[in-house]
């Protein structure tokens, strides 16, 4: 036992004198277990506040924390492929309406046409003003819309007068229109968006809206398009294709109203080839039960960016600056 | 609900220390008169290559910090896709339109000027793929696609980064191309420790941008080129060299006003759909936040 306490203190001492020559020369002794696990602990990720100030975290070096908290989850902001899904299926038995007929026809083609009076029609067409062009005067930054540059020559545009407002206002607040609406989005709606259009006789093919394209319109958003003259094969009429495929050409009379889901329905307003037509176009959207009706006038905007909040776009005067061309735009490129 | 208080249009700019020139910028812009403001995240060192990490799938972790601060992500999500209840509320309590964020990303000036430059130094010049005014020195040559591959190492994750940032809902995000180097030889031989030649270094940044604008393009989105604004003779004009490595705030100015001129006529990523399905389900007297089957109501 003495023997063996003796032997231990020498190696001990001998540690002790080595590892205190080794120190003056700048060196540690380590046992070799030692010496891994402090690799071992080396090579677990450190803490965030052991990194000197100097360098940088970055994506590759830094700890990641379990739950991977610098990770961005994938978020879809997408139209619905029918915009007006929560409607319930309409029973025109169970709940008679005067314009049933039109519920039950929207709720199985995507649209239906609604007449309306033919006299104040033609009046709204001779006294409203035509007098702009498709460029955007109303460019916010809370509202889809038009590119602030007219996009053609083909295509007039104007703004409906107050009384034009009024007679639409008097027209969707009857209760032919409170039930139309309630049947095919399943709630009261509001006027989103009007404006008049004039598409004048061209032989060229159509641009923008005489495109066939879908809107992609937002959940609950449908369009409509009030016929100002009587509308024949040469006065460019309204197409869309139907679930088949099949084209279909909506002929019409002054007064006729088109209501359609335009993301629902592959459309255009056909280029007219002899003849003008006019017309008021409309943006329905959902209104909240305890929401008075409202028509909104915003140009050539389409709906607000969020529904819930947003600000009635101002009109750009023409004497504060017109619209810079794209050469005028600070885009330069060099490549 | 129409609101009426005069709110700003943020902008929010982040990156290496090329974000700094923006910092607390403020103008108002021309398409409709709305005051327009920067707000900015400077990362120190922030580079392209690690600005997001493909093996693991997670940003810089002071990116992810930036947009939780402004409350453009919350738990992971981009807060302006939200339908949760809490994001909701946030919202409701803001009381202003939930739009996708304006983004711009100021990141490749320390890629270019690191690891890139590196391989030229004073020693070597190269011939890019593209048209340049730049002379061709009578140095040795660097093979294109010796250039090419240092370039696509460290865009490939930022690229992959931009893809990521997309598939989380942020689609209106811009990239500010790296600015035109500086004429002053004598700066870069105190950044560096080596000379380039002021013709082979602005080259080196035309061919960066060059790769990093068709990436940008491939992924729909907008790299902001302002080279023929900044340059005379394909070189940095005098007047925006500010410190021999940023543009001075006129400068970034420059592109925040490109960025705005792009953005105003592409508003129609601006509809926030899933703020519509909610809206959508109320006026329907639905719960907003119980998701129903279509047809089942």
């Amino acid at each position: 036992m003495t023997i063996t306490l003796t032997l231990k203190n020498s190696v001990g001492l001998l540690k002790g004198s080595f590892n205190r020559a080794l120190a003056r020369l700048g060196y540690r002794l380590v046992r070799a277990d030692t010496l891994d696990r402090l690799i071992a602990e080396r090579a677990q990720p450190a803490a965030p506040a052991a990194k000197p100030e100097t360098a940088p975290p970055t994506a590759g070096d830094v700890p990641k924390p379990p739950d991977g908290r610098f990770k961005l989850l994938p978020s879809a902001n997408q139209a619905p492929a029918s915009c007006t899904a929560l409607a319930p299926k309409f029973d025109p038995l169970k709940t008679p309406s005067q314009l049933g007929d039109n519920i039950v026809a929207f709720q199985q083609d995507g649209i239906t046409v609604i007449s309306t009076s033919a006299e104040k029609a033609a009046t709204w067409r001779e006294t409203e003003r035509f007098d702009r062009d498709v460029g955007n005067r109303h460019s916010a930054w809370d509202w889809a819309g038009n590119s602030a540059e007219s996009y053609t020559d083909d295509l007039q545009a104007g703004l409906p007068s107050p009384a034009l407002v009024e007679d639409l206002h008097a027209l969707f607040s009857g209760g032919d229109f409170e039930a139309f609406f309630r049947g095919v989005l399943g709630c009261r709606a509001k006027v989103g968006n009007v404006r008049l259009v004039r598409s004048r006789p061209h032989l060229t093919d159509g641009v923008g809206p005489q495109e066939w394209h879908r809107d992609g319109c937002p959940a609950g958003v449908i369009r409509g398009v009030l016929y100002l003259c009587d509308v024949d094969g040469q006065t460019g009429p309204f197409q869309y294709k139907d679930e088949a495929g099949r084209e279909n050409t909506v002929l019409g009379k002054t007064g006729d109203l088109l209501i359609f889901d335009a993301t629902r329905l592959l459309h255009r307003g056909s280029g007219p080839s002899h003849k003008t037509r006019s017309a008021i176009d409309l943006v329905f959207m959902p209104r909240m039960p305890d929401e008075e009706m409202k028509i909104m006038v915003v140009g050539m905007n389409h709906w607000p960016a969020d529904p819930f909040f947003y600000k009635m776009p101002k009109e750009r005067l023409p004497d504060h600056g017109s619209v810079p061309s794209h050469d005028e735009r600070r885009i330069a490129r060099l490549y | 609900m129409d609101t009426q208080v005069e709110t700003v249009l943020p902008v929010y700019i982040v990156g290496d220390s090329h974000s700094l020139p923006y910092h607390n910028l403020v103008f108002r812009e021309r398409w409709t008169g709305a005051w327009v403001m920067a707000r900015t995240k400077y990362i120190p060192g922030l580079t392209a290559h690690d600005f997001f990490n493909p093996a693991t799938g997670e940003f810089h972790p002071e990116f992810i910090g930036f947009l939780e601060y402004e409350g453009l992500v919350r738990a992971g999500r981009a807060t302006h896709l939200s339908m949760d209840e809490v994001d909701f509320a946030i919202a409701k309590a803001a009381a202003q339109s939930v739009l996708p964020p304006l983004i711009l990303i100021a990141v490749g000036e320390i890629d270019v000027r690191g690891p890139i430059m590196r391989i030229l130094k004073d020693t070597h010049d190269f011939v890019p793929p593209f048209p340049t005014t730049l002379p061709l020195l009578d140095k040795s040559l660097v093979p294109w696609d010796v250039i090419e591959e240092a370039i696509e190492e460290r865009l490939g994750p930022f690229i992959a980064g931009l893809q990521q940032l997309i598939a989380a809902g942020f689609k209106r995000v811009y990239v500010q191309s790296v600015v035109p180097p500086t004429r002053k030889e004598e700066r870069i031989r105190e950044l560096q420790a080596y000379d380039c030649p002021v013709t082979v270094r602005t080259k080196l940044v035309q061919a960066f941008n060059w790769k990093m604008a068709a990436k940008c393009r491939s992924i729909n989105l907008t790299m902001l080129d302002n080279w023929s604004d900044l340059t005379d003779g394909g070189l940095l004009r005098p007047e925006f060299d500010f410190d021999g490595v940023h543009l001075p705030p006129r400068g970034a100015r420059v592109y925040l006003e490109a960025l705005i001129d792009d953005a105003i006529d592409s508003r129609g990523l601006v509809a926030n759909h899933p703020r519509y399905e909610l809206y959508y389900r109320a006026a329907c007297g639905l719960d907003p936040f119980q998701v129903t089957a279509p047809g089942a109501v």
